[in-house]
């Protein structure tokens, strides 16, 4: 399937760490507690990709996930789920990011950091917002603008579902989905998407 | 932005197709185009979603919002041919079988003009006073 050369998945990643998992998988293809344990391993290095929260990123970042998906042993149709959880993981991070119009420019865009790391059996995306409110006072803003507005434009109710089918879309595409809150409003989402039946991957490279 | 919109009017149907990616980015583009759809009397509108091959659940959001406003017009917002990946959305989210979804266009639009000769019916036999209703 995957070629093993040329490797170009992360702009930060070291010669040295491309090859030394795969080498350390290789090198004891008898000893079985070490294929177990190589499970909880990556397969090779994480790939980072730091965007600025703006919705024409999300692509970008559909993009780089697709890619490092590619390379393991998922099917079509999982590369598309995965490639929609993503987006779907991106735009709550872009709004949780964006400061509210009201609020006090700032002089860049926050970030928005997706993290890629394949397993042998799995592949695990967290992304993660420099959140510029704190997220109970986003939610409490935001349902009573809604309230507001559905009360007064019944058009708004366009909004309504949107934050909703998005959390949905994900926990329906993936295997596991986590959130993190730290007190500086910072949230991250973390997911798993899991290969079905098709072995150990690095047993192939 | 990467979403094609063309716009069809014929015989009080408003047939819009669209085409690329449906996404957060581009979902403004798509609901400036509905809400001018729904812009009038018992809107009829047909959305062609065949050459979409990518949409998130902004779209979603876009749509429902625009049948919303279409049916509280009175009118009409039918959805066609979309391809298996963004018909698992509708799936996944419980709106396939909540949305009027059509195998063709023609089939979308004469369904829409059955409903609006239906619905004008029932309001030539109701008092106008049951069903009026200022204009916004």
């Amino acid at each position: 399937m995957t070629k093993p050369q040329p490797r170009k998945t992360a702009p930060n990643k070291t010669a040295k760490g491309a090859t030394q998992p795969k080498a350390k998988a290789m090198g004891q293809p008898d000893a079985q507690s070490s294929a177990e344990a190589a499970v909880g391993q990556p397969q090779e290095a994480s790939v980072q990709l730091h965007i600025p929260a703006s919705t024409e990123y999300v692509r970008v970042a559909r993009l780089a996930v697709t890619g490092v998906a590619s390379r393991m042993d998922f099917s079509y149709e999982e590369i598309e789920d995965i490639k929609l959880a993503v987006s779907e993981a991106c735009n709550n991070a872009i709004l949780h990011a964006t400061p509210p119009p009201t609020a006090a420019a700032l002089p860049s865009l926050p970030s928005v950091v997706i993290t890629v790391t394949p397993y042998p059996d799995r592949i695990e995306i967290s992304v993660a917002d420099e959140g510029q409110v704190p997220v109970t006072t986003l939610q409490n803003a935001a349902r009573k603008a809604l309230d507001a507005r559905i009360q007064s434009d019944p058009d708004s109710l366009a909004h309504l579902p949107e934050s909703g089918f998005g959390l949905l879309l994900i926990q329906s595409l993936m295997d596991t989905v986590e959130h993190q809150a730290d007190a500086d409003s910072n949230t991250l989402i973390r997911m798993t998407k899991y290969l079905r039946g098709r072995g150990n991957v690095s047993a192939t490279l | 932005m990467d979403l094609q919109l063309h716009t069809l009017s014929s015989n009080g149907t408003t047939i819009i197709a669209v085409a690329g990616e449906v996404e957060l980015h581009s979902a403004a583009q798509l609901r400036a185009e509905l809400l001018q759809a729904c812009d009038k009397e018992r809107p009829c509108i047909v959305i062609d979603l065949s050459g979409v091959n990518f949409m998130d659940s902004s779209g979603i959001g876009v749509i429902v919002g625009a049948l919303k406003r279409a049916r509280e017009r009175g009118g009409t917002l039918s959805l066609v041919g979309p391809q298996p990946r963004v018909r698992r959305i509708f799936e996944i989210t419980g709106l396939l079988s909540a949305l009027p979804f059509f195998e063709t266009v023609d089939d979308a639009v004469t369904a829409c003009a059955a409903n609006t000769s239906e619905v004008t019916a029932q309001d030539d036999q109701d008092s106008p006073e049951a069903n009026g209703r200022p204009n916004p």
